[in-house]
């Protein structure tokens, strides 16, 4: 981080003398929560910091670009107990990309996993999204979520003129995931069990007309994810997520929602697969530019008796109804306000309701 | 207490002092301009800007912004304002590495970059010389 810190700033301070210098940019975000849930895997009532986000995007030839993002974040979520209120570092993304042709962009190395809107549109820039909090079933992995957010591997990105907009597609291939102590582990130093995951993301961009900005598409996602406890597996599940997502700029309105629908089966065995689906829908709209308010509907129903819902923490269904607003105090500064009630009984698990009040800032 | 007269306030003279000054606010012209041999569409240009498209044909395209019109190339050319367009790119970087164009102050400083950077696209409100190419004018 010291060393991204420091090679930055010297890009910046020497980019007088060439366009195309080098600038650290970042997101940086406090909050307040106030939480009816007892014994929260996400902490208690009170101030909380949330994530320290830097990054830089460098253009090192005309056709090759990387992208390097480190986090500082408290990733207290599901080991509490072994919380030290330290803070951690995680490499969030370190990429490198040969630009074949405006349709065709090859990356290798960690990336945000390309499926849905929300993963590639905001992932840890909190000043972009619109609520407080992600839907719950999009959380990272180390905050609860049930999706491979991160992936090491190779991406093929791109679009291509079609008709009144155009055609947008993703392709990747990667490390699979596994899942250690009951969060999705997207193996950084190397595939140990041998498990690629395969993933797609197909698109349709409206551009102009009354469907200008509309974009629609297809996704999934397919790998073998095995469940460890100290060192030994005790679940091997063939993922298989397929689904779709929309996101619509109408105007002053946001329109977007996303869709996963499961279909996992124990690897080494005969029996039948298990359904599972996670959904959510959300619109806000934009006052004189400034003001916003949203709401958004979260549902996930995730069977219990597949291996990987099983032992992932995060992997319990529930149904969230969220209301908020957001204050545009500047163009990079954003005051956020959520409340909502979430319940996860149907895994005997809690009702409860919450409330997030952040102060969210880009440079 | 009596009410403030509303019948007659400041607004008729404020109005005549606009009208008045219509005139002198009439939007310059702004003409794309870029490295010669380079040839490019109303819509490339709209994709160039806005992160689209980073290649014509084999040629690495290098726009660049100009300060001094920047605000009535992003209304005329691509209908937005200075913080959306500053946004947009603040996206663009985080979510698909992009480097936005750089800027130059003036459009002597403009035209000179773009006779010199063979991909260079840049836009300036002062009649351009012959030694660059005219893409489109708005």
């Amino acid at each position: 981080m010291g060393a991204l810190l420091v090679s930055g700033l010297w890009c910046t301070s020497t980019a007088h003398a060439d366009i195309e210098g080098l600038t650290v940019h970042g997101f940086a975000d406090v909050y307040y929560t106030s939480t009816g849930e007892q014994n929260a895997p996400s902490g208690n009532t009170g101030f909380k910091l949330g994530n320290l986000d830097l990054y830089l995007a460098p253009s090192l030839t005309d056709r090759i670009r990387a992208l390097m993002e480190d986090v500082v974040e408290f990733d207290d979520w599901y080991s509490p107990g072994s919380y030290n209120g330290q803070p951690s570092i995680d490499i969030e993304r370190l990429q490198i990309g040969y630009v074949v042709s405006n349709a065709l962009t090859v990356w290798i190395g960690r990336f945000h996993t390309p499926y849905g809107y929300w993963n590639t549109a905001y992932h840890h820039g909190a000043q972009l999204q619109p609520t407080v909090m992600r839907p719950q079933f999009v959380a990272f992995e180390d905050h609860g979520g049930i999706l491979p957010a991160h992936m090491d591997g190779l991406w093929a990105t791109g679009h291509d003129n079609l008709g009144p907009g155009r055609v947008t597609y993703d392709a990747y291939l990667g490390n699979g995931q596994r899942i250690l102590d009951g969060a999705l582990d997207m193996q950084n130093e190397g595939n140990a069990d041998s498990h690629t995951a395969l993933g797609t993301r197909l698109g349709y961009e409206f551009r102009g007309g009354r469907l200008e900005s509309l974009w629609i598409g297809l996704h999934a996602v397919e790998e073998q994810v095995d469940n460890f406890v100290s060192g030994a597996i005790t679940a091997r599940t063939d993922v298989r997520i397929v689904g779709g997502f929309l996101h619509w700029t109408p105007g002053d309105w946001e329109l977007m929602g996303e869709y996963y629908g499961f279909t996992n089966s124990a690897h080494d065995a005969t029996s039948a697969s298990h359904a599972s689906n996670a959904w959510y829908a959300e619109a806000n709209y934009t006052l004189w530019g400034l003001i916003t308010p949203l709401a958004r509907f979260e549902r996930d129903s995730l069977s219990q008796h597949d291996g990987y819902f099983q032992f992932l923490q995060g992997g319990k269904s529930y149904t969230r109804t969220l209301l908020g607003v957001r204050y545009d105090l500047t163009p990079q500064t954003a005051l956020k306000l959520d409340g909502n009630h979430t319940d996860a009984t149907r895994n005997g698990g809690q009702a409860y309701n919450e409330l997030h009040l952040q102060v969210a800032v880009r440079f | 207490m009596s009410k403030p007269d509303r019948s007659v306030g400041p607004w008729p003279m404020l109005a005549a002092a606009l009208l008045s000054a219509l005139p002198t606010m009439t939007l310059a012209d702004v003409f794309v301009i870029a490295h010669t041999g380079l040839a490019a569409s109303a819509e490339d240009i709209r994709d160039i800007y806005t992160g689209e498209k980073e290649m014509l044909g084999s040629v690495k395209l290098r726009p660049l912004d100009n300060h001094a019109a920047q605000s009535e190339f992003l209304s005329k050319a691509l209908s937005l304002n200075a913080g959306r367009y500053e946004a947009l790119w603040a996206m663009k970087s985080f979510r698909d590495g992009l480097t936005p164009p750089a800027a130059k102050n003036s459009d002597e400083e403009v035209i000179a970059y773009v006779q010199a950077t063979p991909g260079a696209i840049g836009y300036v409100t002062s009649a351009p010389p012959a030694s660059v190419t005219v893409l489109k004018k708005f």
